[in-house]
């Protein structure tokens, strides 16, 4: 027998029952939390799509202490300099710009690398590079967060990037901030947002 | 220069003017990335200098040969 229980806002705690097995927990009337015979697990959340337009660095704030594994998705990004993106994972709404083990290869005709220790990179070091794909981290344990990424662009030329790489944390992940290697370059097209899921 | 910040919980997004102290790090940032660019534009990669030892091998080749072929 599956017990729902649903947080109304409208009717307070509302308990049903059926027959599929599972527990299921609601805030009105939405599932939030499933538990079955295979475990817990919940829905992905999909945080607010930004435009990348302006601004050096977007932040996503407010994060949940029990996210581990988030999605940074990239649409048609650009900037106005050479500065490379790189990603920030932060704690206590302050980013962390120390301590990454991060590589970044773009590949096309040739290939070439650049190495990060301010956040995790992507290797795209021209104003004309317009670049969409996914950063994916994920935490091992602790606060020990590993993130693996492919972006590709046709401006310029076609470059595929190819980027990993690690950083333990000082605290609980609450943020995540897209910015570039130099700090001042602008974001100039496109649109960023995240998924995040626990 | 300017941030944009987004509240996953609520959505709500906003524009912020970067602090005094916040522009001041982004501009020391900015230099030292520069100076790590302009470093590293005047280092050769290792395909640079591989490319450069199998040049001065294959000019030692076409000279061995000519001198050989005397």
């Amino acid at each position: 027998m599956t017990t729902t229980i649903n947080a109304s806002t409208s009717n307070g705690l509302i308990s049903t029952a059926d027959t599929s097995g599972a527990l299921a927990l609601q805030a009105n009337g939405t599932t939030k939390l499933t538990v079955d015979s295979t475990g817990a697990y919940g829905q992905v959340v999909s945080g607010t799509a930004v435009a990348s337009t302006s601004g050096t660095s977007i932040d996503f704030t407010s994060l949940p202490s029990w996210v581990k594994r988030i999605t940074v998705m990239f649409n048609g990004v650009s900037t106005n300099g050479s500065s490379i993106p790189l990603i920030q994972l932060g704690t206590g709404g302050t980013p962390t710009t120390t301590g990454y083990v991060s590589t970044s290869s773009e590949v096309y005709s040739a290939a070439a690398t650049n190495t990060s220790t301010a956040g995790f990179n992507i290797y795209f070091d021209n104003a004309g590079y317009i670049f969409s794909g996914t950063y994916i981290f994920v935490n091992v344990s602790g606060n020990i967060w590993v993130g693996s990424s492919v972006t590709s662009s046709q401006a310029v030329l076609a470059v595929t990037v190819i980027s990993a790489g690690v950083v333990t944390l000082s605290g609980g992940l609450n943020m995540v901030r897209l910015t570039t290697a130099g700090g001042t370059n602008t974001f100039d097209a496109g649109s960023i947002n995240i998924l995040y899921e626990g | 220069m300017q941030k944009i910040e987004v509240n996953v919980l609520t959505g709500e997004q906003k524009i912020v003017d970067l602090t005094a102290e916040e522009v001041a790090q982004a501009q020391a940032t900015n230099a030292a990335w520069e100076a790590e660019q302009a470093q590293r534009q005047s280092t050769p990669t290792f395909e640079q200098t591989i490319q450069s030892q199998a040049d001065t091998i294959t000019a030692l080749i076409a000279r061995i040969s000519a001198l050989e072929n005397r």
